[in-house]
C-alpha cells in the first residue's frame, strides 16, 4: 500500500513538474485529478517575474446620495510601516488585481452589496480603482517613496443587484 | 551477486534503510507547530473567506474553481460553524503535535487542509502549499514512533518500542526540495531580470511585500544597495540551480543547507511571504547528518 501511495506520488509530481516537457502532459493526463484533488502542483515561480510596481486596489460605493466610503478588503501599503504577519487578504487581492480574474472582483462586489443589505444601506454600486507606484529603476530613483508617482484609475464599476 | 542484484540491493538500501525515528518525530513535532501558527491565524479572516455569505461565496467557488467535486466542506456553513471547525483543527494539529493516535490523525490533518484549500482556493500560496505536501509526505512515516503520546502508551502496555524508520521520506522531502528549487531556478534564469541582476531589487522595491519599505528603500536606491541586490540575485539562481547537484554529495550537503537557510532568513525579513521560508527550511531537516543516521552509529553514540 505504502509503495503503491510512493510511486502514485511520484508520478503526480513528475506529471506536474514535467509538463512543460514531451513527458508531462501525457502523464499528466491520469495524475491531473490526483494533483488537483491534494493542491500539489509543482508551481515554483517564486518573483520569477519580479513585481516592478506597487499595485492595489481601492474600492468605494455609490448610492442615492452619491459616492460612498466603503471599509476596505486590504489597506494600502503603508509606505511608512511595518508588515508584521502576513494577510490571506493580501494574496486575494493580488489574484483580484489579475485582468484574467474578473471573476473575483465579481465575488467582491457581491459580498459588499451583501454587507450593505444586511446592514439596511442601499448600495447601488461597487467601484474598483487600480492604484500603480511604478518602481524606479536602480539609481532613477528617490530613496523617499512618497515622491515616487502614483497612477490612479476607475477599471470597473458593478451593480449591486436590486 | 549478479550486478542487478547489487543495484538493486543499493536501491532497496537507498530508499529503505532504517534510520533513527527520533529527527522524524522532531519533524512531525515542527511541521505542526508551523502548521499552528498559520492555522491560528485564519482565525481573524474566517468570516471573510470561509462562511457561506464570504467573499467565497457558493456561486464563486461552484463557478470558478473547476476542483469543487473535492470539496469536503460544506459551503453553506455558517460563521459559528466555521469557527468550531477551525477550532476543531487547533485540537487535530495538538493531537498530532504530542503524536496521540498519529497514524490515523495525520490523514485527518491532511484531509482538513486540502478541505480548506478547496473551500477558499483563492488565499493560498506557495509557503502553503508547499507545507500541504510535507504534511502529505509525513503520512508515508511512522513520525510519532518515538516521542509522542503513542510510544509512551505503548511503553506502558510493554510493547516493544519501535526505534526506526525508514529512510524513504527523507529522500521523497529531499526530491521535492531539488523539484522546486530546480523548478524555480530554470524559470528565473530565463528572465531578463535575473539575468542583468536586477530581480531582487526589483522584488524589495514592492511595498506590498517589502517588511518595512521605509527601511530598505533608502539602501535600495544606493550604489551599495544596487550592487548588493545585484549579488542577491545571482546568489538566489546559483544556489537554486545548484541546489540539486550539491545536496547529492555529503561534502557539499552542509554549504546547500547553510544557503539556503541563509536566503530563506534574508527573504524572511524583508519579504512578506507568508509561511514559504519557514516551510523551505522545515524541508532541511531531512538532509541534516542527524535525521540519516544509521541506527548502529545512534547506538555507538549512546554508548560513547
Amino acid at each position: 500500500m505504502l509503495v503503491l501511495a510512493v510511486c502514485a506520488h511520484l508520478l503526480i509530481m513528475a506529471g506536474s513538474s514535467l509538463r512543460y516537457t514531451p513527458v508531462g502532459p501525457p502523464l499528466r493526463e491520469y495524475t491531473r485529478p490526483f494533483e488537483q484533488a491534494l493542491g500539489m502542483h509543482q508551481t515554483w515561480p517564486m518573483f520569477g517575474n519580479p513585481p516592478r510596481t506597487t499595485t492595489w486596489l481601492v474600492m468605494h460605493g455609490v448610492d442615492a446620495d452619491g459616492p460612498v466610503e466603503l471599509p476596505q478588503l486590504l489597506d494600502p501599503p503603508d509606505f511608512d510601516g511595518v508588515i508584521w504577519r502576513y494577510q490571506r487578504r493580501h494574496k486575494f487581492v493580488r489574484n483580484a488585481l489579475s485582468d484574467k480574474r474578473k471573476y473575483l472582483r465579481a465575488a467582491v462586489v457581491r459580498w459588499y452589496c451583501r454587507q450593505a443589505k444586511a446592514q439596511g444601506h442601499d448600495l447601488h454600486q461597487v467601484v474598483f480603482d487600480k492604484v500603480v507606484v511604478r518602481t524606479p529603476g536602480p539609481y532613477k530613483g528617490d530613496a523617499d517613496r512618497h515622491g515616487w508617482r502614483e497612477k490612479r484609475e476607475t477599471i470597473e464599476a458593478w451593480n449591486c443587484k436590486r | 551477486m549478479s550486478a542487478v542484484h547489487r543495484t538493486l540491493a543499493a536501491v532497496d538500501r537507498f530508499l529503505f534503510a532504517p534510520v533513527d525515528a527520533r529527527p522524524v518525530a522532531v519533524m512531525r513535532i515542527t511541521w505542526c507547530l508551523l502548521m499552528l501558527w498559520s492555522w491560528v491565524w485564519l482565525g481573524p479572516e474566517l468570516d471573510t473567506f470561509f462562511v457561506a455569505d464570504s467573499i467565497h461565496d457558493p456561486r464563486l467557488v461552484e463557478r470558478h474553481w473547476k476542483n469543487t467535486s473535492y470539496l469536503a466542506i460544506s459551503m453553506d456553513w455558517s460563521a459559528g460553524s466555521v469557527h468550531l471547525a477551525h477550532l476543531g483543527g487547533v485540537g487535530l494539529l495538538l493531537l498530532y503535535l504530542f503524536g496521540f493516535g498519529t497514524d490515523v490523525v495525520k490523514f485527518l490533518v491532511v484531509g482538513m487542509l486540502v478541505a480548506t484549500y478547496h473551500r477558499a482556493p483563492w488565499i493560498w500560496n506557495g509557503g502553503d502549499r508547499l507545507m500541504r505536501i510535507w504534511g502529505i509526505l509525513l503520512c508515508f512515516t511512522s513520525s510519532g514512533a518515538v516521542w509522542s503520546v503513542d510510544a509512551w502508551i505503548k511503553q506502558k502496555l510493554g510493547w516493544k518500542p519501535r526505534t526506526t524508520v525508514p529512510v524513504l521520506v527523507h529522500r521523497l522531502i529531499a526530491l521535492q526540495l531539488v523539484v522546486m528549487y530546480t523548478y524555480t531556478g530554470i524559470d528565473k534564469a530565463l528572465v531578463s531580470y535575473w539575468q542583468e541582476g536586477t530581480a531582487v531589487y526589483w522584488a524589495m522595491s514592492d511595498a506590498g511585500y517589502s517588511r518595512a519599505s521605509w527601511l530598505y528603500d533608502p539602501l535600495l536606491q544606493t550604489t551599495v544597495g544596487v550592487w548588493l541586490t545585484g549579488l542577491l540575485t545571482y546568489f538566489t539562481l546559483v544556489f537554486e540551480l545548484g541546489f540539486g547537484p550539491a545536496i547529492l554529495w555529503k561534502r557539499t550537503r552542509p554549504l546547500a543547507v547553510a544557503a539556503g537557510v541563509a536566503l530563506h532568513t534574508g527573504i524572511f525579513f524583508t519579504l512578506s511571504v507568508g509561511m514559504f521560508g519557514p516551510a523551505s527550511v522545515w524541508g532541511y531537516q531531512a538532509l541534516l547528518p542527524w535525521a540519516l543516521r544509521r541506527p548502529e552509529a545512534a547506538d555507538d553514540a549512546a554508548e560513547e
